[in-house]
């Protein structure tokens, strides 16, 4: 083995995919700048009432009963014609009072409501999709809420007869605690990522939280499936597959609540990951297929690559805490307690390549996260990014290894 | 088949790789700055040796009074094997460089060893001289790093104490003479305190009761 040690083999894997990762960063960088300017003008609603597609949502519910009422307050709120929008909740066989609060919502003339026995979130949009003639069927899950001239962004994105769906803007709802900052913070990210993705034609995911697709596209590709509780992964990737374009609407703006407890976030994040990697599995014949473009020869390949290298990197990270630990351990057994008496010295700051690298990605990530930020037409700079930064590498890999392990042990993952 | 943009893929590319490469020479640069430190630092403590020599020779046994314990060994020699150890750490134990540094700091601590038992003599001063041996090649003296770390809690309690530390394996034949001379054997860590070699680890108790004289010829820094 030309005599490389373990240590330099996995030190060479970290330089590999610190470079990748960069390479993914300023790749994603220079798309966005290309299309500067467009990305918020594009989607500028310049309908006539007339020229309004015919909208049906779908507020798939299991167990929604807190949230479902302000989801559906926030549709009928919508600046859309009303005659040109019908909301459609589907009670998805709830063991909680959802029904209950449902049925409250009867009389509005725009709302129409299926019971149907639990079958899971795919079901659901499928009975709905029987019941409307809809030209733009969409989905809000019920536990996220739209701004009011959201669904007109989206529209818009319908403008080109290409475009086969649009994706929003997703933030989070009233977010307290460190846990949801931190979720604040990425998904500012992702709105970034989202919108970069959309311009180079490599979306793989039209979010629960207000996508929206033709109807016509839907029937030629097929409905929802179970898809491994990702149904919404697995129909951009079936879109894509179908060289559709999806698009994105970075000025349509949805909240959803996100998970404020450990234990919620880590159970959702493995339902994605998992759900992501066995899709993958399904639709491995795009990977670094140039007929499926930027997504096919970059995107998927990377976000694996993203994946392997959170729990490498966790690895090292693990590695080093233990080295310094055992050293600190061994230091105690030696003289016990010692302050350190170190004055700083410019001599002692670390400029090796590794440590330059890593601070740059840092750097590149804040840039892109600000870049998010300014989209979804947040505060640019805010408490969340440090917080972040300091903690979002560490509670990751939790959920990258839970989902890898259940994806290798194939357990079952319920959608809620 | 969709568009692929290869020219921005080059891109991307050439910057990524044009970041690696700078932080690359920045490095390059650091560390040539840092060595440049290193070597300016040896050459002020050579300068003060010297400097120290002569005032000596010139005095002869006249007088006394300019020399005290800690005349020599400032603190920057400290500060130098500190520093030498981070750059041994960035730049590679192997590194030529390094090794070289670290060669010069070794002479001028035995050049500093020598002239200190000469001084202490004739001045009749009573320095506590402690000589540390260690080796930093795998697997040769586990104990080596629990030794410094006695050894650096020892020395910023007791500032009188002259530590002297040695790399066993550093090819440099004053070295290898005083290591005969001293009769250090190769079992690591080995340490002469006050002329007695002493094989294996030594606890930080074990060293103060070697030498009681360590807390009552001057009064240790508390913590």
């Amino acid at each position: 083995m030309l005599g490389l040690t373990l240590m330099d083999i996995a030190q060479m894997t970290i330089y590999v995919v610190l470079f990748v990762s960069l390479y993914f960063e300023i790749f994603l960088l220079i798309t966005f700048f290309e299309h500067v300017g467009s990305a918020r003008k594009i989607a500028s609603p310049r309908h006539t009432n007339t020229s309004l597609p015919y909208v049906a949502v779908i507020v798939p519910c299991f167990n929604e009963e807190a949230t479902v009422a302000g989801t559906l307050n926030s549709l009928l709120a919508l600046e859309y014609p009303a005659d040109k929008l019908e909301i459609i909740a589907v009670n998805d066989g709830s063991t909680d009072t959802t029904l209950e609060v449902l049925r409250e919502f009867e009389h509005h003339q725009q709302i129409r409501i299926i019971d149907k026995e639990n079958g899971g979130k795919h079901s659901a949009m499928n009975a709905a999709l029987e019941f409307t003639n809809a030209e733009i069927i969409g989905c809000l899950d019920a536990d996220s809420f739209v701004e009011p001239e959201a669904l007109a962004h989206i529209i818009s994105g319908f403008n080109s007869p290409e475009v086969a769906a649009v994706t929003p803007t997703i933030k989070v709802h009233n977010a307290r605690g460190v846990l949801q900052l931190i979720q604040r913070a990425e998904y500012n990210l992702s709105v970034f990522i989202r919108n970069a993705f959309a311009l180079m034609d490599a979306q793989f995911i039209t979010p629960g939280p207000f996508s929206f697709f033709r109807r016509n596209v839907i029937k030629e590709v097929g409905p929802w499936r179970h898809a491994h509780s990702t149904e919404d992964l697995e129909m951009c990737l079936r879109l894509q597959r179908n060289h559709h374009k999806v698009a994105n609407a970075p000025n349509a703006i949805v909240y959803t609540t996100a998970p404020h407890t450990l234990k919620q976030l880590y159970k959702q994040r493995v339902r994605w990951t998992y759900g992501f990697v066995k899709n993958a599995i399904d639709y491995y014949y795009m990977f670094f297929n140039p007929r499926y473009g930027n997504l096919g020869l970059l995107v998927l390949p990377l976000s694996i690559v993203s994946l392997m290298s959170g729990v490498l990197l966790f690895s090292a990270l693990i590695w080093n805490t233990t080295l310094r630990v055992l050293e600190e351990i061994v230091r105690f057994q030696a003289v016990g307690i010692s302050i350190a008496t170190t004055k700083f010295d410019p001599f002692y700051i670390n400029t090796s390549v590794l440590m330059t690298v890593i601070m740059t990605l840092l750097v590149l990530t804040l840039i892109l996260m600000g870049i998010g930020k300014y989209l979804a037409k947040d505060r640019i700079v805010s408490i969340d990014m440090p917080i972040f930064m300091a903690l979002y590498g560490f509670i990751t890999p939790f959920w990258l290894t839970g989902a890898l392990y259940k994806a290798v042990t194939s357990n079952n993952v319920r959608w809620r | 088949m969709r568009n692929i943009s290869i020219t921005k893929y080059l891109l991307a590319f050439a910057i990524t790789a044009l970041i690696f490469v700078t932080a690359i020479i920045a490095n390059n640069f650091f560390n040539a700055k840092r060595i440049e430190q290193l070597r300016s630092i040896e050459e002020g403590i050579s300068i003060d040796i010297l400097s120290l020599e002569t005032q000596f020779d010139l005095l002869q046994e006249q007088s006394c009074k300019n020399i005290s314990e800690d005349s020599i060994l400032s603190r920057e020699l400290d500060t130098l094997a500190s520093k030498l150890s981070f750059a041994e750490a960035q730049l590679g134990a192997d590194n030529s460089e390094v090794l070289r540094l670290k060669r010069h700091y070794s002479l001028l601590e035995i050049k500093d060893l020598l002239l200190m038992q000469k001084v202490s003599e004739k001045c009749a001063l009573e320095p506590i001289f402690l000589l540390y041996f260690y080796s930093n090649e795998k697997g040769e003296c586990p104990d080596c790093t629990r030794q410094g770390y006695v050894l650096t809690e020892l020395g910023k309690q007791y500032p009188q104490l002259r530590i002297y530390s040695f790399d066993y394996n550093l090819n440099l034949s004053a070295l290898e003479t005083l290591i005969s001379l001293r009769e250090i054997t190769t079992e690591l860590p080995a340490l002469v305190i006050n002329d007695t070699p002493y094989s294996g680890f030594q606890s930080l108790e074990e060293i103060k009761s070697i030498l009681p004289e360590l807390a009552t010829s001057t009064d240790p820094i508390e913590e």
